[in-house]
């Protein structure tokens, strides 16, 4: 088991008010799964994806990410899991404007204390795996949607972390782009990583194998589609 | 789960960002650490000519013999509230004082008498050298501050009796009077319009704190007392008519205090003083001019430190403001970094780390800024002006020291920032 939640709850505390976020969500998620987690603005997805991604720790309950219980950690230590564990994809990219596409990549192996050259022969790779080999030395300013975008996914390979999380990966792109990005996360997923999709569209959420809804903070639904054959390696 | 890496081996990496981010932005930058840069500058443009002064006072206390005991109405120093009239109206000494030390004090080994006066204009055949000083002297002060002529010779005793116009010029002087190649000694020069015959030439011992020897002219002193009495309005350190002062040497540098004492008691004595009444002139030695000078350098240094404060602190609180500015602008940044790992200390050593880069290079700048100006100072004024290592150094660790002060504030307000609003930041 990769991740393991049981009545995780998240309460925001906006003045007197007191929001509940995570009312009690139970999700367990595999290795090499491809889970899409979706439901309307305010269902609580964003949340639960801090929380999977360690940005964020639950008010109560338990979330034990590869038999390590996450509510507990210092902020150091969910930094270095993130660093070890996670993957981020962002709507934005968020890519560091000022420096190159493989500067970008290294960025999570820097924060692991890799020593130079290895960072550089890492990154190169993740960026080659994601089609930007003749990119290496562009900024995100020269480089168009798409490819601003691969090299984020190649920033969230370099590490080999145990999940990629992806919020609204197509959210600032086209169609065509979308998909063609989408069709990246279905490789790494056929490379045997764990891919965890953050949507509210059903066009992008179809692509994974297992459909989370959410809805006041609650799974309101979790759907499998079955694997087809032609999909697995 | 693999441990977190050393915080050292990240250092090298954060160190590049920050270059990095500093560039992004050199206008600003540059302009954030002005302040660092006039601080800086001012500190080491002082330090510099200060040390100049240092080296002149040197040289000139080492040229004019550095036991020499000087006898005088009043020490030299600062007078807060201006220069009381009891010391005002003191009595310089009279030539048969010097007579008395040089017969009672054993542990003297000369005394020579100086009077003279200022603002002379000596002329030779058309040109002329004004505003200078004219001493009058006698043969003993060859001895006495280590006066060596060199072409020709100096004042004799007989010179000193017969009130003889013969002139000692010094180096300037010649060059001013004289077309190259031209031997002066013979020559009669014009000393303002009475007759003297050059007999001899000062070895040149260039600038100093206390005048430039090398622009004085020395005659005899009872020449200087018949022809030029210092007028009503001369200013109050001039000895009156018929007065002067001394210089006195010790037979060993050993026996300068001995020496000293024994001249203050024979003068004492002269002039008729009670024990335990204070003495009304001063002897003192090349100590006293060092504490002087001291007193002097002190001063500038407090003015030095002043300045400089207030400018690093007005520098130090811009790149307070700009880091504020930075953390801000790189919130999304910020966040980023935390999502892919981050800790709070790697990100506040990177802002830290900036911080101290730009007041660093600041301090760089302020220092080559310094620099220039001694050298300008030494180029214009010929005083040796020098930039001092250890002032270089303590500039630079301070600068740096500025930015890392002034910059954890918003390094720490970095670190603390909390992710996932962070990256929502917009």
């Amino acid at each position: 088991m990769l991740i393991h939640m049981r009545d995780l709850h998240r309460v925001y505390e906006l003045g007197a008010e007191k929001v509940h976020a995570l009312a009690g969500v139970d999700l367990d998620i595999e290795r090499n799964e491809y889970v899409a987690i979706m439901g309307p603005s305010g269902s609580g997805k964003s949340t639960l994806m801090n929380i999977i991604g360690c940005l964020d720790t639950p008010t109560r309950g338990s979330y034990v990410l590869k038999e390590q219980e996450i509510g507990t950690l210092s902020d150091d230590e969910l930094a270095r899991i993130r660093n070890q564990e996670i993957g981020f994809v962002f709507q934005t990219f968020n890519l560091l404007a000022r420096a190159d596409a493989l500067h970008n990549v290294e960025l999570p192996l820097v924060y692991a204390g890799i020593r130079h050259e290895e960072r550089r022969r890492r990154a190169r790779e993740a960026l080659e795996l994601v089609g930007l080999g003749d990119r290496m030395k562009h900024r995100p300013n020269e480089l168009s949607g798409g490819q601003r975008q691969r090299v984020a996914i190649a920033r969230a390979l370099v590490n080999k972390p145990s999940i990629i999380l992806a919020d609204e990966p197509t959210g600032n792109l086209d169609t065509a782009t979308g998909e063609d990005i989408m069709a990246s996360f279905e490789r790494i997923w056929q490379q045997g990583n764990t891919v965890i999709l953050v949507t509210h569209e059903a066009d992008i959420a179809k692509h994974a194998h297992r459909a989370v809804r959410m809805r006041d903070g609650r799974i309101e639904s979790d759907v499998r589609t079955p694997i087809t054959t032609a999909a697995r390696p | 789960m693999r441990p977190a890496p050393p915080l050292l081996r990240l250092v090298g990496s954060i160190f590049a960002m920050s270059g990095g981010s500093l560039r992004a932005h050199r206008m600003r930058s540059l302009l954030t650490t002005l302040g660092v840069v006039v601080g800086v500058a001012t500190v080491v443009a002082m330090a510099s000519i200060i040390e100049g002064f240092n080296q002149t006072v040197k040289t000139s206390i080492s040229s004019f013999g550095s036991h020499v005991i000087y006898i005088r109405k009043f020490r030299p120093g600062f007078y807060v509230g201006g220069f009381p009239d009891s010391l005002r109206h003191r009595h310089a000494f009279i030539p048969e004082d010097a007579e008395a030390i040089r017969r009672l004090c054993p542990d003297v080994a000369e005394v020579a008498i100086i009077a003279f006066t200022e603002g002379a204009t000596v002329q030779y055949r058309g040109r002329s050298s004004s505003g200078l000083q004219v001493i009058g002297s006698d043969p003993q002060i060859q001895v006495v501050n280590v006066y060596d002529p060199g072409i020709g010779r100096f004042i004799t005793s007989e010179e000193v009796q017969h009130r003889s116009q013969v002139i000692v010029i010094g180096r300037d002087i010649r060059d001013a009077l004289f077309v190259r190649g031209e031997n002066p000694i013979g020559r009669m020069v014009h000393l303002n319009g009475i007759p003297f015959r050059v007999i001899g030439e000062l070895e040149p011992k260039g600038r100093s704190l206390f005048g430039n020897p090398d622009e004085l002219v020395t005659i005899p002193y009872t020449t200087l007392d018949k022809y030029f009495p210092p007028p009503d309005n001369a200013p109050f350190y001039v000895p009156a008519r018929g007065e002067c002062y001394l210089n006195a040497v010790a037979v060993s540098p050993e026996r300068n205090g001995a020496a000293v004492d024994q001249i203050i008691e024979v003068l004492r004595r002269r002039r008729g003083l009670r024990a335990g009444a204070p003495s009304n002139f001063e002897v003192f030695t090349e100590d006293a001019l060092a504490d002087l000078y001291n007193q002097l350098t002190g001063a500038t240094y407090m003015v030095m430190i002043l300045i400089s404060s207030i400018a690093l602190l007005v520098g130090g609180i811009g790149v307070m403001n700009i880091m504020l500015v930075a953390v801000t602008e790189r919130t999304r940044e910020i966040g980023l970094r935390k999502a892919v790992g981050a800790r709070r200390v790697t990100v506040l050593l990177q802002f830290l780390i900036e911080a101290a880069a730009l007041t660093g290079i600041g301090g760089l700048i302020g220092i080559g800024l310094g620099a220039g100006v001694a050298q300008l100072v030494r180029v214009l004024s010929k005083l040796p002006a020098h930039t001092p290592l250890w002032a270089v150094i303590v500039a630079f660790f301070f600068s740096v020291g500025v930015g890392l002060f002034f910059g954890l504030y918003p390094a720490v307000r970095a670190s603390r920032l909390d992710p996932v609003e962070a990256l929502r930041w917009e």
